[in-house]
């Protein structure tokens, strides 16, 4: 009855659209019979996955919005930053350093491979290789020396330290299919993709992927197809919204939510495991002596960096820029994060204060310096750029914005480029495990290529990472929190958010930390 | 390749006699540009780079904001204005790069036959087969995003477009009979270019002028709509339509202003090059 | 030796200079935007992996044994793996030929049936109030950049009308917007240059005589004006082919048309090196017959180049 209904409106519809061009009704006949009863969810997204289906190849979007569909790992991080059970049912420390995952029962893959120990191994061994030479998750596993099955449904996992968050950590590692993989290679997987989700794919062409229902998933999906569409510029994934052609978008900002209300659709918006910042270069790393040394800027003075981040009116940049969807930022990491320390209040915005920092400093007449910055990454960020730009002219501190390229920001981020004493824009991201340690521990003294190096957070780092007890470990995270706020590395601006565009017609959408739980999802 | 069936030789509208109508048009709207290009910080009523956020997206005759008020409500009056430097600016520094070198290469093909010839001929070849904006994009990492960087990188891309009509319309300037006589009496080369060959290329070369200008100006707005524009604060026509577009239904305002320049200034141009284009073929056929 | 066996030999020998200057400067161009090892590894790699992934892909050697590898590959047409993804590159490039062929087709017919008419319109009657207003409009629709036309035309025709779809390019419906956008970039100028060659052919001497002998109006315009007038068309669809199958990459990010300008621009900011080496060299060598075929067009078009066609 219900698809009827469907039907004879789109029949209605296309018949309207011949009477324009007699050429159209061709073109659109042909989809009405082919939908047949199935239900299909079609998603807008920036980009497709660009390593196609190996699901090493990265980490976060825009490959997650694929991947959700067809991918699980053993865990899944929740928005509060706890391990959920996806393959694996439950977890134990069967020592300090050893980890026991207990598998799902059933579960299988779409070309009918079984969930077993040596499929979890099958990526593992792979990261541990070293053929996966370029693959983010080896950095994310560097702690794990040795994994292996220790019963028919068990997997244990040995990590070189007492590693607290393993759980949340394991989540990065998507389980392929043994046997597919050993035929195929990574190549070969990349262009041929199987996994455990709700949607296996039936085809990938230049600029979208067609999946159908998996129905022996673990977790079957409710609509039959899901069809997934790069659409990189932004305002055309709204005008697509706007105009029924799409269910879902990714990747929007605060300022379209407007015209999609505007077309009877709805924006979906959330806060993201993400502080958007700008970093402050003290030190880097000599190329020839490998040793830290420090740069000649006026940002070496602890007030200069203070003086920035009392520059800059936060509040007015989530109420403002982001139409008050986003909160202003004062630490590393968001409130869904481990270890977010709630005391630490963001600087609050006061241009005199910060002159009178200056001044102290020795830069009575203000500061002039050159901000490097990527834009069209988060929402609203060429606008928050250009509002904090503003507000610090107010205090006497001249910004210059210069757009870079994401290239050119990684040859200077990974230290193959000087900073030389610019700021630039830095996303502090507590995914894929939603733990303070990894945006901390990335932005200390431990990363080969920081910009930025306290002593005091380097002994905390220490401490936290041995520590094993839920609550110390929380402790010694705020205490971190705590003196990157005192001694600023950055000029923390505003807590992300991810925005994304629904139609009127989807139902039961959501997403977990950009994992979009599409096999919840229907369309009428 | 044969360009020239591109060049208009004459004006779109024009009855033999009249003074041209479309030159004196131009000439008034090139003038007023560029009295609110000299004037334009002491005419702006706002800072063209600071706003109110309070006062975002307000529509087009809010008081104090007669053109409305953008994504950070800066005032767009003042923003035009400041474009004005920018865009203009590029176009014109991006214009005189491609013509100068366009026409030092396309006279040098058409004076030296051989291997200079072949050489420029190549050259030109390669560089317009070559996808520019591949070229924009590399260059832009090298040397950055400034108004010079894109200035030159935007004359670096066109020149061989000149370079191909200078080419062609020489060769034909040189098989007249007063190039050949002077070529007889032993005339030095140079002084053959400028006397002879430079002075015929003048007419075509000005309504080439015209047009260029004109597409360098959307090239820039295309190159902000890829984020290969102008710096992020800097106010360029272009880096305002490529903002604009986010905003096409509820701030529809912010894409008018900035339009409205580009086509004003193409209008203009427009003008110009087929009023010259008239001028000059009117005085040839007054010489015939 | 046989002239015309010669004259083939050469343009062979011009064709493969006219090549190997395109990979020269795209090899050097591309040294200067980055290192695409770090592009691979991400912002989360370590300096093993960097100089791993560096070692593996040979970015470690002088750059002239580089440059010297790459000319050996290409000379057997290898363009390698994309860095991103592994794929052949000249398969994604390969993939991507035929919508961006289709598209340029489509809006170079476009623009002639746009422009022809349209120019020609103008052109017969210049100084009458309709064509003069006409004029204006064309003056002003070359203002106006492809992205602000094709936005406005998606959001008329699928947002508010619902007409037309946006995405896709599978039904003969989805072609129409792209299509139109791309023209709107090309339709005004070469209905100028058809309006402003239809004037001066109607001018022209054996029009007049034409005229003399009592031919229709409609006559001259098909019989002298417009050939002539095709001439300016073929001119700029030549000059302007090489624009249309990568410059139109702004018309397939607003339609998601998968075409080769995107994979470019994105394989360019991403440094992905055998995707745009593989896409600059199939462009290349397009441009090259187009140009080819154009020059052979207009000897044909226009008898008085006849003789004189190198």
């Amino acid at each position: 009855m219900l698809f009827q209904f469907i039907s004879q409106k789109q029949l209605i519809r296309s018949i309207a659209k011949s009477g324009v061009v007699a050429l159209v009704a061709l073109g659109l006949a042909a989809p009405v019979t082919a939908a047949d009863n199935a239900q299909t969810i079609r998603v807008g997204v920036p980009d497709l996955p660009p390593g196609q289906g190996n699901p090493y190849s990265a980490l976060g979007t825009p490959s997650i919005y694929t991947w959700a569909a067809v991918f699980d790992a053993l865990t899944l991080v929740d928005a509060k930053g706890v391990a959920q059970p996806a393959l694996a049912v439950s977890w134990k420390n069967t020592t300090p350093k050893t980890w026991r995952f207990t598998l799902r029962d059933g579960v299988s893959f779409s070309n009918g491979e079984k969930l077993t120990p040596e499929a979890v191994l099958t990526g593992f061994n792979y990261i541990k290789s070293g053929k996966a030479g370029r693959s983010p998750i080896v950095r994310e596993l560097g702690g794990v020396a040795s994994a292996a099955a220790s019963g028919p449904n068990t997997v244990d996992f040995v990590t070189k330290r007492p590693d607290p968050i393993f759980p949340n950590r394991i989540a990065a590692l998507k389980v392929v299919a043994p046997k597919h993989w050993a035929a195929k290679g990574p190549k070969g997987y990349a262009a041929e993709p199987v996994g455990t989700g709700s949607y296996k794919i039936v085809s990938w062409t230049a600029n979208k992927i067609k999946l159908v229902a998996f129905e022996g998933s673990w977790r079957a999906p409710k609509a039959g197809q899901l069809e997934i569409i790069e659409l990189p510029e932004r305002s055309a994934r709204v005008q697509a919204l706007m105009s029924g052609q799409v269910d879902i978008v990714a990747g929007l900002s605060t300022d379209n939510i407007p015209s999609l209300e505007s077309a009877g659709q709805r924006a979906d918006v959330r806060a993201a495991p993400q502080v958007m910042a700008l970093a402050l270069p003290v030190v880097r790393k000599d190329k020839k002596t490998k040793k830290l040394v420090k740069i000649d800027t006026p940002f070496s003075d602890v007030r200069v960096r203070q003086a920035l981040n009392y520059a800059v009116d936060k509040e007015g940049i989530a109420k403002g820029v982001l139409a008050g969807f986003a909160k202003a930022a004062g630490q590393g990491a968001t409130p869904a994060a481990f270890g977010y320390n709630p005391s630490v209040k963001p600087y609050p915005y006061d241009p005199a204060k910060a002159k009178q920092l200056l001044a102290a400093a020795g830069h009575p007449n203000g500061l002039s310096f050159t901000a490097e910055v990527v834009t069209g990454a988060f929402p609203g960020d060429s606008e928050i750029y250009q509002k904090m730009a503003q507000d610090m002219s107010k205090a006497g501190i001249k910004v210059t914005l210069q757009k870079i390229t994401f290239p050119e920001w990684l040859g200077k981020y990974l230290g193959r480029k000087p900073w030389d004493g610019q700021a630039f824009a830095l996303s502090w991201n507590s995914a894929p495990y939603v733990d303070s340690i990894r945006p901390i521990g990335l932005y200390s003294c431990f990363n080969p290529f920081t910009f930025t190096c306290d002593d005091k957070v380097k002994g905390l780092i220490i401490k936290a990472n041995s520590e094993f007890d839920r609550n110390k470990r929380r402790e010694i995270l705020h205490q971190i929190h705590v003196a990157n706020s005192e001694n600023p590395p950055a000029v923390f601006l505003i807590e992300q958010i991810d925005v994304f565009g629904l139609s009127k017609r989807l139902k039961a959408f959501n997403q977990i930390n950009r994992w979009v739980t599409y096999h919840e999802m229907t369309v009428n | 390749m044969s360009m020239i069936g591109l060049i208009p030789r004459a004006g779109l509208a024009q009855r033999r006699g009249r003074p041209g109508k479309r030159l004196i048009l131009g000439g008034g709207f090139a003038a007023l540009l560029v009295a609110l290009t000299m004037a334009n910080t002491a005419i702006a009523p706002y800072d063209p780079l600071d706003g109110d956020i309070m006062m975002r997206l307000k529509p087009m005759f809010t008081p104090a904001h007669w053109m409305g008020t953008d994504q950070l409500g800066r005032d767009l009056w003042s923003r035009v204005l400041a474009g004005l430097p920018w865009s203009l600016g590029i176009a014109t520094v991006a214009t005189l790069i491609s013509m100068v070198i366009g026409t030092v290469a396309g006279l040098t093909a058409a004076w030296q036959p051989g291997r200079l010839r072949n050489l420029v001929n190549r050259l030109v070849d390669v560089i317009i087969a070559f996808p520019g904006l591949v070229i924009a994009i590399c260059l832009i990492a090298v040397v950055g995003r400034g108004f010079w960087p894109l200035a030159i990188t935007l004359g670096i891309l066109t020149w061989p477009f000149f370079a191909r009509v200078v080419y062609a319309e020489a060769l034909s300037l040189m098989k007249r009979d007063y190039v050949l006589a002077a070529r007889m009496f032993a005339v030095s080369g140079p002084r053959i270019l400028v006397r002879h060959i430079l002075p015929g290329l003048r007419p075509t070369l000005l309504v080439m002028l015209a047009f260029h200008f004109a597409d360098m100006l959307i090239a820039e707005s295309a190159l902000s709509f890829l984020g290969l524009g102008a710096p992020l604060s800097a106010p360029t026509w272009g880096n305002m339509l490529a903002d604009s577009r986010q905003y096409l239904i509820n701030a529809p305002w912010m894409m008018l202003a900035p339009g409205a320049a580009i086509v004003l200034v193409v209008v203009t141009l427009n003008l110009l090059g087929d009023g010259i284009a008239k001028a000059s073929r009117d005085r040839s056929r007054a010489v015939e | 030796m046989n002239p015309f066996l010669l004259k083939s030999v050469r343009r062979l020998a011009a064709f493969g200079v006219f090549l190997l200057g395109v990979v020269t400067l795209l090899f050097f161009l591309l040294q200067l935007t980055g290192d695409p090892a770090e592009v691979m590894v991400g912002d989360s790699g370590t300096p093993e992996q960097i100089e791993q992934v560096r070692a593996q892909y040979g970015f470690d050697r002088p750059l002239i044994e580089q440059y010297g590898r790459y000319l050996v590959r290409l000379s057997v047409l290898d363009f390698g793996v994309s860095f991103a993804n592994d794929q052949p590159a000249l398969n994604l490039v390969a993939e991507r030929l035929g919508p961006t062929l289709l598209l340029t087709l489509l809006s170079i017919i476009a623009t002639l049936l746009i422009a022809i008419p349209l120019g020609a319109w103008l052109g017969i009657r210049p100084d009458a109030a309709a064509q003069q207003a006409g004029g204006a409009i064309v003056y002003m629709a070359q203002g106006v950049p492809g992205f602000v036309a094709g936005l406005l035309l998606i959001q008329l025709f699928a947002v508010q009308l619902r007409w037309l779809p946006s995405i896709g390019h599978d039904s003969l419906a989805s072609w129409i917007l792209p299509t139109l956008t791309l023209s709107s970039f090309l339709a005004p100028k070469l209905t100028r240059v058809i309006a402003i060659n239809v004037t001066e052919a109607m001018r022209e001497d054996y029009i007049r005589t034409a005229r003399a002998n009592g031919s229709g109006l409609q006559n001259l315009l098909w019989r002298h004006a417009l050939p002539n007038a095709l001439l300016g068309a073929t001119a700029l669809v030549g000059a302007q082919f090489a624009f249309l199958i990568s410059g139109a990459v702004i018309t397939e990010v607003i339609f998601a048309w998968p075409g080769l300008g995107w994979l470019l621009v994105k394989s360019t900011t991403t440094l992905d090196f055998p995707v745009i080496q593989a896409a600059v060299f199939v462009i290349a060598v397009l441009v090259f017959i187009v140009n080819a075929l154009t020059d052979i067009l207009f000897v044909y078009i226009d008898p008085r180049l006849r003789g004189q066609a190198s």
